[in-house]
């Protein structure tokens, strides 16, 4: 598995989400935001957590227009995989790439702590090393992780299986608990909890390694 | 700054959050002004304002297109334009 990590100015979790796929095996080339083309080759987009561009205009607004996310764009629309947590899940839904927006947490906090997750579907190269159901620990850090979208959408997220976490006891307000979602063709996951703060046994908790893991196993077998 | 051959041109862009849309921040304002006993304030919604200087000719028409591509996200936010 080749993965390619976005690095933004703002940026704080690349590096993490790069030792994160090396553990499971992957390669890891770490991208420029200006740069306008992706490595060859690569498997996966892993865009990270942070404040890129300082959260300007909106989280992840500013990033989602930069020359890099056109190539992220494209390899997703050519049916590549992309992983964006937090600040990533940000800019996946301002590039249109995942539907709906994340809103200021509703009770205005930042909020850092590790939260239960319920895996809603193990249907997908993210979620198949768990069970549906299972609730993991995973941590959160984040202002702006209440997702929102209208009526028709969250039901046709619920109706195709889409959604791939969700939240035990919901810290942010965000709409039917969501804390993570999957595109149409289920290779591109967005989520706000952190995976890469939760795979190492120095890290307190290793609930996250099982999506990397299986993100490898899947796109060793591709 | 534009020297004197070319007019800078104004434009003004509102961005509210949509109705129906929770605004958290306009909330804690109404609550705020509420403690502070201005009893009067059924709701406050907070927006934003960009102020941009374009070039002579810039017409209302591309003030949209930035709007639509960048100024606001109409998943959640309504935008008007405002020329001069």
């Amino acid at each position: 598995m080749h993965a390619a990590v976005i690095v933004f100015p703002g940026s704080n979790c690349d590096r993490d989400l790069a030792v994160a796929f090396e553990a499971a095996g992957a390669r890891v080339s770490m991208v420029w935001h200006k740069d306008s083309s992706l490595p060859q080759g690569v498997d996966i987009v892993g865009i990270p957590g942070g404040f890129s561009f300082g959260d300007y205009l909106r989280c992840g607004a500013i990033a989602a227009n930069s020359p890099i996310c056109r190539s992220v764009a494209t390899h997703a629309e050519r049916g590549g995989y992309a992983l964006g947590v937090c600040n990533g899940f940000q800019i996946l839904t301002e590039t249109g790439l995942l539907p709906g927006v994340l809103l200021r947490n509703a009770g205005l906090k930042y909020i850092c702590q590790t939260v239960g997750l319920k895996v809603e579907t193990s249907q997908s190269a993210y979620t198949e090393g768990y069970n549906a159901g299972d609730v993991i620990d995973i941590p959160i850090a984040h202002h702006d992780g209440n997702y929102f979208a209208d009526d028709e959408t969250i039901a046709r997220l619920q109706g195709d299986d889409r959604v791939a976490f969700s939240y035990t006891n919901n810290p942010n307000g965000a709409r039917a608990d969501i804390a993570g979602i999957l595109s149409e063709n289920r290779r591109v996951l967005g989520m706000m909890p952190h995976p890469e703060r939760a795979a190492d046994a120095g890290h307190g908790g290793t609930d996250g390694q099982a999506l990397f893991r299986a993100l490898a196993g899947a796109l060793v077998k591709a | 700054m534009k020297n004197n051959e070319g007019q800078i041109m104004k434009a003004t862009v509102h961005i509210m959050l949509k109705n129906g849309v929770l605004d958290p921040q306009g909330e804690a304002v109404r609550h705020a002004l509420g403690a502070l006993g201005f009893d009067s304030v059924q709701g406050v919604r907070q927006g934003k304002v960009i102020e941009l200087d374009l070039d002579e000719g810039a017409t209302e028409a591309d003030v949209t297109a930035m709007c639509e591509k960048l100024l606001a996200n109409t998943v959640i936010e309504s935008y008007s334009v405002e020329m001069g």
